[in-house]
């Protein structure tokens, strides 16, 4: 059984987990490490 | 005044320039350096959800090819499963389209650059021009850093994920082989020529323009519950899931084998030309058939061609004639299998071998019976008319009946010598007794009135001894048997038996007994099942156990 890109559902399944995880971890990791960035380049640059 | 005007516009010029250098610059660089790092994770996400989420990344690949070897260790006919491989293939178009994306993004801030430094605004442009080539590199080195860390926190999670699958696909193979450990399940094949034990059978893709052969279907690179075949069939790499339905082949000789799922009972029957082997192996069929039809077992027959031998035993045994009834011709003999289950649910798959008695006459024709090095259980076919004594005794009834008996002109001692040497050297065993049982069976005692004596005997012994239940029974006439043995001057043979194995067991049959009608009526087997479900007994299985006087016996291995 395929999907319409040839894939079958589980592959797609495990693209979308991988893809879906890692978008999540990345923008929260962003929003965690993204203040603390800039708060200590702006002090550098006092 | 206009060179006042020109000093004051030229030093507003420079002093702008050097303020722009000494407090602006440095807050460029970091908003460049910032707004790369940005791109490239925004690049980076971009290529995940064009890779992964709303596309599906490159095509999957086989490793698998139309010319190569058939062999355990080479690519199966399937596509790997996600994290083996794909996910790889995946990754790598990400790191690729969000790099291309990465360099356009410098790009792009060279070309912005170089335009300011050239531009028609350039006199007044260059400064931010200059910062801007300044600041590319030590920018490009923080995207840089931040593009690794992404990637490497990608690879990380792809790297994960698939050791979970490992362990997981490692934790259900296991799981497998331990069900199948606990349970006694071995392979073996049941064909002529090969008998070899194997760990896995061919499975073939039920896809019928397919075909194709998995020779390692389980939970693994391939797949963790199901793979996908060439053809895109998912084919469950677990018993649990149905792979027992598959079509499933010998991986030595590549002939059809049944996927066994219970323990597999191998049980060679030895004896001489003419000792009854073939009779007694259809009387046993049948006569488990008709326990089956009285709902005391269950019989299930996992092939078609055993399904037709048993009809044709059936049909032979109902006409009371063995006139179409050929004498055994393969010297190496494909097994007779069947699946039998007792009232408990017990279940085992008996292999049951018929070779030609010709194949005892030769120690090289029987070194090809590999089946005795996984032999459950021997039974000696002992034909007594072979026995000189008893020819003699019966020499009338012989003259008379002779052509209906035809007796075994083999010696039974050297038929029993060859199949033991042949035994040890399948085991190698040396010189040990062997822990399967062996049941000794005395046929064709209803041709003249040594049935009606031995039964005589069991009555007179049981009538001196104290009478017990169904199994001390079976003793004295285990005990009647061998001692009639004896007296017909087989001394040496009972004691040769009795040397090399721990359980021996004397029984007599009538496989193909006439009904009381006379010639003319259906053959009626009596005390053919006795040798088979004593052995049984030792795996767990009773076939004429009687409703709450059940044995637990050890499992002989």
């Amino acid at each position: 059984m395929t999907g319409a890109g040839g894939h079958p559902p589980r592959v797609r399944a495990y693209q979308k987990l991988i893809g879906a995880t890692f978008m999540l971890a990345t923008i929260v990791g962003a929003c965690l490490v993204l203040p603390a960035l800039v708060r200590w380049a702006w002090d550098l640059l006092q | 005044m206009q060179i006042i005007i020109g000093i004051i516009l030229v030093a507003l010029y420079v002093g702008g320039v050097v303020l722009f250098f000494v407090y602006v610059a440095k807050y460029i660089l970091a908003l460049v350096a910032f707004a790369l790092s940005v791109a490239v994770v925004v690049n980076y996400l971009r290529a995940v959800g064009a890779n992964l989420l709303w596309g599906e990344g490159p095509a999957d690949r086989l490793h698998w090819r139309e010319d190569q070897k058939d062999q355990e260790s080479a690519p199966e006919p399937a596509f790997r499963q996600y994290f083996f491989d794909k996910a790889y293939q995946d990754y790598r178009a990400i790191v690729h389209d969000s790099l291309s994306s990465n360099s356009a993004a410098a790009l792009l801030a060279i070309h912005s650059g170089k335009a300011l430094l050239t531009g028609e605004h350039a006199l007044f442009t260059w400064p931010l021009g200059l910062v801007l080539f300044v600041t590319v590199a030590p920018a490009a080195i923080a995207a840089a850093v931040v593009y690794a860390v992404t990637g490497a926190a990608h690879l990380l999670l792809v790297i994960v994920l698939s050791s979970v699958t490992v362990v997981l696909a490692a934790v259900l193979s296991l799981l497998e082989w331990l069900g199948r450990k606990i349970r006694g399940i071995t392979r073996e094949c049941p064909h002529a020529d090969c008998y070899q034990p194997y760990r896995l059978p061919v499975y073939v893709c039920p896809t019928s323009e397919c075909g194709a052969h998995h020779r390692n279907l389980v939970p693994g690179e391939y797949g963790l519950l199901r793979r996908r075949c060439k053809c895109g069939k998912d084919l469950p790499t677990l018993a649990f899931f149905g792979r027992g339905a598959l079509q499933t082949l010998c991986p030595k000789c590549e002939r059809r084998v049944v996927d066994p799922r219970w323990p597999s009972v191998h049980i060679p029957l030895a004896g001489g030309a003419s000792t009854g082997k073939t009779g007694f192996l259809m009387a046993t069929m049948v006569e488990l058939n008709r326990l089956a039809d009285v709902g005391r077992i269950k019989v299930e027959f996992l092939d078609p061609q055993y399904e037709r031998i048993f009809a044709r035993s059936r049909q032979v045994f109902e006409q009371g004639s063995l006139g179409g009834v050929t004498k055994t011709a393969a010297f190496s003999p494909d097994a007779f299998l069947v699946e039998v289950s007792d009232r408990q649910a017990d279940r085992a798959l008996v292999h049951l071998y018929d070779p030609a008695g010709e194949a005892y006459q030769k120690s090289d024709a029987l070194r090809l019976h590999r089946y005795f090095s996984h032999a459950r259980g021997v039974i000696l076919v002992l034909d007594p008319f072979s026995i000189p004594r008893t020819r003699d005794e019966y020499e009338r009834e012989l003259g008379a009946d002779g052509k209906a008996l035809r007796p075994s002109r083999e010696d039974p001692q050297a038929i029993y010598d060859l199949m033991i040497a042949n035994m040890r050297a399948h085991r190698g065993t040396g010189n040990g007794r062997f822990k399967v049982p062996i049941a000794v069976v005395l046929t064709k005692a209803d041709g003249v009135d040594l049935h009606a004596r031995l039964v005589r005997r069991v009555r007179e012994v049981r009538r001196n001894g104290a009478r017990g239940k169904r199994r001390r029974l079976r003793e004295h006439k285990s005990q009647v048997v061998r001692d009639w043995v004896r007296e017909q001057g087989l001394d040496n043979l009972v004691r040769g038996i009795e040397n090399d194995f721990w359980k021996v067991r004397y029984f007599y049959c009538a496989a193909l007994k006439k009904s009381e009608n006379g010639s003319k009526g259906p053959f009626r087997p009596r005390g053919v099942l006795e040798p088979v479900d004593w052995i049984l007994e030792h795996y767990y299985l009773q076939v004429l156990a009687i409703p709450g006087r059940r044995e637990t016996r050890r499992l002989v291995q």
